[in-house]
């Protein structure tokens, strides 16, 4: 009802490419800005002492794939058209919910109390995760609102389970399989996150359910008329995500040995961060699993290159401010 | 006021517009005298809207002049519009309605004391002014506008209008939400407008109300202007409904199929909470049925409720026999093999992907993937043969849908439905926005396709194509089904009579 519709045909119209655009263009088009970022992250770390020890690399291995995971897990809401803020609430749930389990000992056996553990621990992140799916698809509210009020209950949840500190009792089993383990030098998480970005590049572009889910954020409407259960895929959707979040509260357990109530404070705006730096749209309809990997990789690097630098913590969240400022901004041009 | 010599308060020449390659305006010109109330008059689609819509600032013309009061003007946003005077009630309302009755009024030219609203002043204003309105008094100032009915919103639409100080006011179809007394007691504003020197645009289907408030008409027809008619006493039905049906310049030239088969779908006595209101109607194998009237006869519910996008209410609706009416949905409605073309086209497409992958969206699941894994090799050939078949350009099945043009994503969209393999065809006005030359290769798919399936609906709001393209055609008015005509009996004027909602008196 409001004047819109009149900037809105105007807007489309203009929408088609006439001029021949340039090759770095092109190249900056499909894969964005993030691999010239990081590879100047990377030749900056040749100038910076310790950045490529061993120990270095396989620290940024290791928190590079924390991040990837949930960011995979937040850019399918993403693409979706959702929002999702109870990420980070989700991972401090299921770690204490994780510990809480493991650490009643109820066998003997360390790998069953970590399979009791980390299953126990994705029931809880994936309630969550089933809520806000639920009221957001069929109650029709927005994500932003939902997942601020579950952000705020599973947070209070995890407080309330834990009585606000530290629980010990992580298996020594769990912590050498899924915190410190590797496998050939290679961190054991890393190998892992590998695993869920091929498997779930996969389920995007090879399957039916990814079509779904690019069509649904692409546009609701032609879904809906193609016959898709909209309803249904969205909160899948949601819940994977909330699965995703949970998977890297029980990776990151197992790395800190104890049940944290306050664990992955900071890794829904990291997770937004480096999803939107990769290529995904907010508002639903693109992204993808590579850029996504890069931008955790490259959000991890630029704490890392600036951590060791000697760089303090204030004017790191500066940076990262700005570089995300600059990857949206470069993105809506480029786009035009 | 000063004038120029020829004393018109507006003056446009050569006034076009086109997007894309398809020409909406084409070289209009319109004089406008002071104190006159000049009627537009045309089908819809005749460019009515959009040469407004030029007036308003909404789109830039590509070519032409505006003049006001013998000065050349350029208006290329809404702010400038509104500066020279120029005022406008459009169909849509143009209303917030979040907002309330009064913030609506007085968007954008609130009153203030100091950096604050003076929300007496408005509210003390808007009441005296909706009493010297006489229509319109039982509205709540502080209601928001969405909780209304549509007849309020249409009050509150004119009442901002005329609150503003104008020389020219806009007023397209200004009258569809209201009864008699209402309409009069506009009209008697508009003359007092009038005798003060204010010029009025009238856009209105309604022949009646021409007759009564007309001084002057001119009569488009595909972006043309093809008639004027210069006094009151020559507004009659006759004279208008001449200047409506000359005939333009494109035939559809299509060979009906003579050999109908059985009655495959069969609507009785549907209802929507919508408004639907007894509809009946079947169609047979290999026909094609053309729906056609007003913007809001309800020709387009029908399409949305037979596919399970309107709340049905009573009736049944009953594809070879039997009848889906109670649990409609889009699923059922394709699993039914019924498949349906919005006319927002733009509705059905996911623009920021590719041509295959909205070419394959409704039939992955039966056709292109086996436990959810995508057969993409199939998924490849299906949709090269779709693109060549329907002759989309680029032929790239690859390239986001976003830079095709109109006609092209149209055809991605009834690439779909053949993919879908689907019998029963409903198109809601597919050739809107789209250049002759493909408009007329559409009329060839879709004479093609009508040939082997369960039936064709093609509602239209071009009478050409209801002439020609379709076997029967039925005529909605006021939400109902006002007639139904035979290939062989439906003339122009007949048709355009029904669309009118005039009974045939001859």
């Amino acid at each position: 009802m409001v004047n819109s519709t009149v900037e809105l045909r105007e807007k489309t119209d203009g929408a088609r490419p006439t001029v021949q655009i340039g090759v770095v263009r092109g190249f900056i088009r499909t894969a964005g800005f993030l691999p010239m970022l990081v590879a100047a992250l990377l030749v900056t770390g040749l100038f910076v002492s310790h950045f490529y020890s061993t120990m270095n690399m396989v620290n940024v291995m290791r928190q590079t794939s924390y991040l990837a995971i949930i960011t995979i897990g937040e850019m399918l809401v993403f693409i979706v058209g959702g929002f999702d803020l109870s990420i980070g609430s989700i991972v401090a749930l299921t770690s204490v919910a994780t510990t809480l389990i493991t650490a009643t000992k109820f066998t003997g056996d360390g790998v069953s109390l970590t399979a009791f553990g980390t299953l126990g621990g994705l029931i809880a992140a994936g309630l969550v995760g089933l809520v806000n799916g639920v009221v957001i698809a069929l109650f029709r509210v927005a994500s932003f609102i939902v997942t601020l009020a579950t952000m705020g209950i599973a947070a209070g949840a995890a407080l309330e389970l834990s009585g606000g500190t530290p629980i010990w009792g992580v298996p020594k089993s769990m912590i050498s399989i899924f915190g410190g383990g590797s496998l050939l030098g290679i961190p054991t998480v890393f190998i892992i996150m590998v695993i869920v970005s091929v498997t779930m590049y996969i389920l995007l572009n090879q399957t039916k359910l990814g079509r779904y889910f690019w069509a649904i954020g692409g546009n609701e409407s032609a879904a809906i008329l193609s016959g898709i259960n909209t309803k249904k895929y969205k909160i899948l959707a949601f819940v994977l995500c909330g699965l995703f979040a949970g998977f890297t509260g029980v990776l990151l357990t197992a790395r800190v040995g104890s049940g944290e109530p306050v664990l992955g404070s900071g890794l829904m705006l990291q997770a937004m961060a480096a999803a939107v730096m990769g290529g995904t749209k907010v508002g639903g309809g693109e992204g993808n699993i590579p850029g996504a990997v890069l931008g955790a990789f490259f959000i991890v690097l630029v704490g890392n290159v600036m951590d060791l630098a000697n760089i303090g913590s204030y004017v790191q969240m500066i940076v990262m401010g700005g570089f995300l400022m600059f990857a949206i901004v470069t993105d809506e041009i480029l786009r035009k | 006021m000063d004038r120029d010599k020829d004393g018109l308060l507006l003056k446009v020449r050569g006034l076009t517009k086109s997007f894309e390659k398809n020409i909406v305006l084409d070289d209009v010109d319109l004089d406008l005298k002071p104190g006159e109330v000049h009627v537009l008059f045309g089908e819809n689609g005749a460019g009515k809207t959009t040469f407004t819509k030029i007036l308003c600032g909404g789109y830039l013309a590509n070519s032409g002049e505006i003049a006001i009061e013998g000065r050349k003007v350029h208006i290329a946003k809404p702010a400038d519009s509104r500066s020279l005077g120029i005022v406008a009630v459009h169909q849509d309302f143009s209303l917030v309605p979040q907002l309330s009755v009064l913030e609506n009024l007085y968007l954008g030219r609130e009153y203030k004391t100091g950096p604050f609203l003076n929300k007496r002043k408005m509210a003390k204003e808007a009441k005296a002014y909706f009493e010297n309105l006489k229509i319109g008094l039982d509205i709540d100032l502080y209601k928001k506008i969405a909780v209304l009915s549509m007849e309020k919103q249409q009050v509150v639409a004119i009442a901002r209008a005329l609150l503003q100080p104008l020389k020219i006011l806009i007023l397209d179809e200004p009258t569809s939400n209201f009864t008699d007394r209402e309409t009069g007691i506009l009209f008697e504003h508009i003359r007092e407008l009038t005798q003060r020197g204010v010029g009025v645009i009238y856009i209105s289907h309604i022949v009646e109300e021409l007759m009564e408030i007309g001084d002057r008409v001119t009569i488009l027809r595909d972006g043309r202007v093809v008639g004027h008619i210069e006094s009151n006493a020559d507004i009659t039905k006759e004279n208008l409904l001449k200047g409506m049906v000359q005939r333009g310049v494109q035939k559809v030239q299509q060979a009906l199929t003579t050999d109908l088969g059985d009655v495959c779908l069969e609507v009785n006595h549907l209802c929507t909470d919508s408004g639907l209101k007894d509809i009946n109607l079947n169609v047979k194998k290999g026909e094609i049925l053309g729906i056609g009237g007003l913007p809001d006869s309800g020709k387009s519910l029908i399409g949305r409720a037979l596919f399970g996008l309107e709340k049905i209410t009573c009736g049944e609706i009953k594809i070879r026999g039997e009848d889906i009416a109670q649990d409609i949905k889009p699923s059922r409605a394709l699993k039914n093999r019924m498949i349906y073309f919005p006319a927002e086209k733009l509705d059905g497409l996911v623009l920021c992907r590719d041509i295959k992958e909205n070419a394959t969206l409704p039939s992955l699941k039966d056709k292109f993937s086996s436990r959810g894994i995508l057969d993409k090799g199939r998924e490849k050939d299906a949709v090269s043969g779709i693109v060549e078949k329907l002759n989309i350009r680029p032929p790239n099945m690859g390239k986001r849908v976003c830079y095709l043009s109109g006609g092209n994503q149209q055809k991605v969209i009834m690439g779909r439905g053949l993919l879908k393999e689907a019998k029963t065809f409903i198109f809601d006005e597919i050739t809107r926005g789209v250049d002759i030359a493909s408009k007329v290769e559409f009329y060839e798919i879709v004479a093609e396709i009508a040939k082997d399936s369960d039936g064709v609906i093609f509602i239209t709001s071009e009478l050409t194509e209801l002439l020609d393209l379709c076997h029967r055609v039925i005529i909605m008015y006021g939400k109902r089904v006002k007639a139904t005509l035979r290939h062989e009996d439906a003339t122009r004027e007949k048709l355009v009579h029904h669309i009118l909602g005039l009974e045939v008196d001859r």
